[in-house]
């Protein structure tokens, strides 16, 4: 059906007076009365003034409100209807206006709102992220497939050997997958009606390399598309390894006293029937024996009680601890516990029982002021091999050594006086000792030696300060596809490892081979920064001067590197299932499948190429280097000829190639593929002419 | 009938006083350090009964306690195991794989010497 338009009717109303009037003029005309003209000009004119009325008043106010109310309600419904000041429409533009002020007040009122919603969820989720960034547990989240729509900092530093961890991947990529499955199992209420809400298993990681505490429960949400579970992460390798070793070295202890003591009775019980039959010769024999055995039974012994002490030890929570901030803890309520005056120099690292060990240091200090007037102590800590001696300094006498013996069987006031100052130290593995300061006159000192902190591990890698691995978009993210569906997906959808290897030269073919792989996943059309790989290998073959003049890395580099097999299923773990991406990604595949025969993978991903798809957008240049193409994008260059370096310049350039490439109609990733195809032969096409 | 008992064990201190021992009592025996020596011996003396440790240089003692017993003219050798372990389940094995007796070190040579007169009479 036509709608109904007021510039039409105004229109049609003009036709119709003109025909009306000339029609009337026609008829008085034709009439035959004795002013013929000047009635047919009358009776032509009325009509037309009468149109000309209806017009102003009625059908011009109509078309200005008409338009002023296509204002109102699709951009400004504040707008003020533009009328001519006399009109017959009566309230109408009055309604209509207060139609828009309602309309603009209901907006305004929805704005506010959404303004005030969106302002609580943005600082719910920043106080999540914070409490996610900064709790001790790993924690991940995972949709009901298993797929990870997110995980924490810590999570990330445990699951660091992992190069499958990333969102849109699979937990099982990343854990075990036996124990994970039967735990889902246990709490899959579709399942079983009695299923718990949580529970909790022991699993190793996929690589193996730590084995981790995880409570895994439910997360039931209001959307059903979006439930799934948490799970929390422990690291409790260091635990398990030294409950292991403990019982190993237990057994293996006992174990040792067996053969001697048998030997021992065996022998003696010999001698003891040669003596009676005075065999001498015998006698002796047996003799020479029983001292071997004897002294076999005292190193077994020595072994099994060293392995006792550091059974006991091991049993204890001991952390690495700062001296100097155990110390400044200490000295900060000095006086309101009647300690002397304490000045500390102890910037060194032990390893001890924090509080139980600032108990002995306090009551130790308490003692110097209570039974001997100290009034001052330079604390100070110094590393000596192994060990760190914390010395407490004052001016004055040693403490005596029985003196000090009372002192170490009082028990501690603040651990209800169960245990004594001797059995935490024993249980440190140590003791405490007074004796003159030998560098200055009339000094004395308490040393308690510590066992020094075990070496530090190197730093974990600086992560973004904005967790970026945070994606709670990636809950609307679309299911998990098969490679057909895939091939309909939309590009800005789909998740991608941006990738480079660096090389000892431009033939794999011909023995050059691959010295570092670097890549970064671009996941829901964002960079991640956060889940890189970035790894040397070892070629086994010298890199040529050339080679190493671009990208900077020499044969020391690569000494201690995995050999390159290791480091391309490495890779390939990183990369899953996820669309390959590289610039000139050709050069690079070759390298990759080349190997991969050998490597036991298959690199059968979909690949797309940033430098084939910049020259389809951007035909009317020759500039197609990566650094020419990140320019023309807006994209910085960084770390260029690293691997992960051009890896991250070649990601930006394919979020903003994201962007660009609907306008030539390559939405898919279907498109983009027949796209390169149809490049890669027109361009064989041209240098066969 | 003088009875002859192989020891199977590279303890060398043990083996040589239960060899004297055993000589007292009236035994012939014979010594073996691992086992490849065991089997040599084995066909060249005719035990009555076997000592065999349960870890030895070359093997497993248990390997050794089937093999012997799979051996021609071993039919029904009573093979008395020795062990430095400590777990249950060692006792368990030992039997399951054909092993007569076993016994944990460190053990009374008294108790040793009367399992295996034990067995030596017993023996055909």
């Amino acid at each position: 059906m036509r709608a109904f338009r007021l510039p039409w009717l105004r229109k049609r109303l003009w036709v119709s007076a003109l025909a009306i009037a000339l029609l009337a003029g026609l008829g008085a005309l034709l009439a035959g009365t004795l002013q013929p003209l000047l009635g047919a000009v009358v009776a032509g004119l009325a009509p037309l003034a009468a149109a000309l009325l209806v017009d102003r008043r009625i059908t011009r106010p109509l078309s200005a409100t008409e338009r002023g109310a296509g204002i109102i309600a699709g951009s400004n419904p504040g707008h003020r209807l533009e009328l001519p000041s006399r009109h017959w429409l009566g309230r109408l533009p009055e309604t209509v206006e207060q139609l828009g002020s309602t309309l603009a007040r209901s907006r305004r009122e929805m704005e506010e709102a959404a303004t005030a919603w969106t302002t609580r969820i943005e600082a719910r989720k920043a106080r999540l992220e914070t409490i996610l960034r900064e709790i001790r547990e790993g924690v991940v989240v995972c949709r009901d497939d298993g797929r990870i729509t997110l995980y924490n900092r810590t999570a990330r530093l445990l699951l660091d050997a992992e190069p499958a961890l990333g969102l849109g991947r699979y937990l099982h990529e990343v854990l075990n997958d036996g124990p994970l499955r039967h735990a889902l199992g246990l709490i899959d209420p579709s399942a079983d009606a009695a299923s718990g809400a949580d529970t909790e298993l022991v699993c190793a990681t996929a690589s193996g390399e730590r084995l981790l505490r995880c409570r895994v429960a439910r997360l039931i949400t209001d959307d059903p598309g979006t439930d799934g579970f948490v799970v929390t992460l422990t690291d409790v390798s260091r635990q398990t390894r030294a409950v292991l070793r403990r019982e190993q070295s237990l057994r293996e202890a006992v174990e040792s006293l067996r053969d001697p003591l048998t030997s021992l009775c065996t022998v003696s019980e010999s001698l003891r029937l040669a003596q009676q039959a005075q065999m001498r010769d015998d006698a002796e024999r047996f003799t020479g024996m029983l001292q071997e055995d004897t002294q076999r039974l005292t190193e077994a012994f020595a072994h099994l009680a060293d392995e006792t002490t550091s059974m006991v030890t091991d049993n204890w929570r001991l952390e690495d601890l700062h001296l100097g901030s155990l110390v400044a803890g200490i000295k900060k309520n000095a006086a309101a516990n009647g300690l002397p005056r304490i000045q500390c120099s102890a910037d060194v690292w032990v390893s001890a029982e924090p509080y139980l060990l600032s108990q002995v240091v306090e009551a130790l200090l308490m003692r110097l002021a209570e039974a001997l007037g100290v009034s001052a102590v330079a604390v100070s800590g110094r590393e000596q091999g192994s060990l760190v001696y914390l010395d407490m300094n004052w001016s004055g006498d040693v403490v005596n050594p029985d003196q000090l013996d009372e002192w170490l069987d009082a028990g501690l006031d603040d651990v209800g006086g169960t245990v004594t100052l001797r059995e935490v130290l024993q249980r440190h593995d140590t003791t405490v000792w007074s004796q003159p300061d030998r560098s200055r006159v009339h000094r004395a000192l308490l040393r308690l030696p510590l066992p020094g902190a075990p070496e530090k591990t190197e730093a974990p890698s600086p992560v973004a300060a904005r967790p970026e691995y945070y994606d709670f978009a990636a809950d609307e993210a679309e299911p998990v596809r098969a490679l057909g569906d895939e091939a309909e997906t939309r590009l800005g959808d789909l998740d991608y490892v941006v990738f480079d290897c660096e090389t000892t030269g431009l033939e794999p073919g011909h023995g050059d081979e691959i010295v570092s792989i670097g890549a970064v996943r671009i996941h829901q059309g964002r960079v991640i920064h956060g889940e890189t790989f970035e790894l040397l290998a070892n070629p086994e073959r010298p890199i040529p001067a050339l080679a190493t003049s671009i990208h900077g890395i020499h044969d020391e580099d690569v000494a201690d590197a995995p050999p390159v097999d290791e480091a391309v299923r490495r890779f390939h773990a990183f990369a899953g299932n996820a669309v390959l991406v590289g610039f000139n990604i050709a050069f690079d595949m070759r390298f990759l499948r080349l190997k991969q025969r050998r490597c036991g993978v298959r690199f059968d991903h979909p690949t797309l190429d940033a430098l084939l798809l910049s020259i389809l957008l951007h035909d009317h240049t020759g500039e197609h280097t990566l650094e020419g193409v990140a320019r023309r994008l807006g994209v910085g260059v960084g770390g260029r000829h690293t691997a992960l370096g051009d890896s991250l310049t070649t990601a930006e350039i394919m979020i903003q190639l994201f962007e660009l490439l609907p306008d030539v109609g390559i939405r898919r990733l279907e498109d983009a593929i027949d796209a390169q195809e149809k490049m890669v032969e027109f361009r064989r096409q041209q240098r066969a002419f | 009938m003088v009875k002859t008992i192989l020891i199977v064990d590279h303890e060398s201190n043990l083996t040589s006083a239960l060899r004297f021992l055993l000589e007292q009592s009236g035994f012939r025996v014979a010594l073996a350090s691992s086992g490849t020596q065991a089997e040599a011996a084995m066909a060249e003396t005719a035990p009555d009964v076997a000592l065999v440790n349960t870890t030895l240089p070359d093997r497993s003692g248990y390997d050794l306690c089937q093999r012997l017993l799979q051996g021609a003219g071993a039919m029904g050798l009573p093979i008395l195991m020795l062990t430095s372990h400590g777990l249950a389940v060692e006792r368990e094995k030992a039997f399951s794989l054909g092993a007569t007796d076993f016994i944990v070190k460190p053990f009374e040579p008294a108790a040793i010497l009367g399992r295996i007169r034990s067995l030596a009479s017993g023996a055909a």
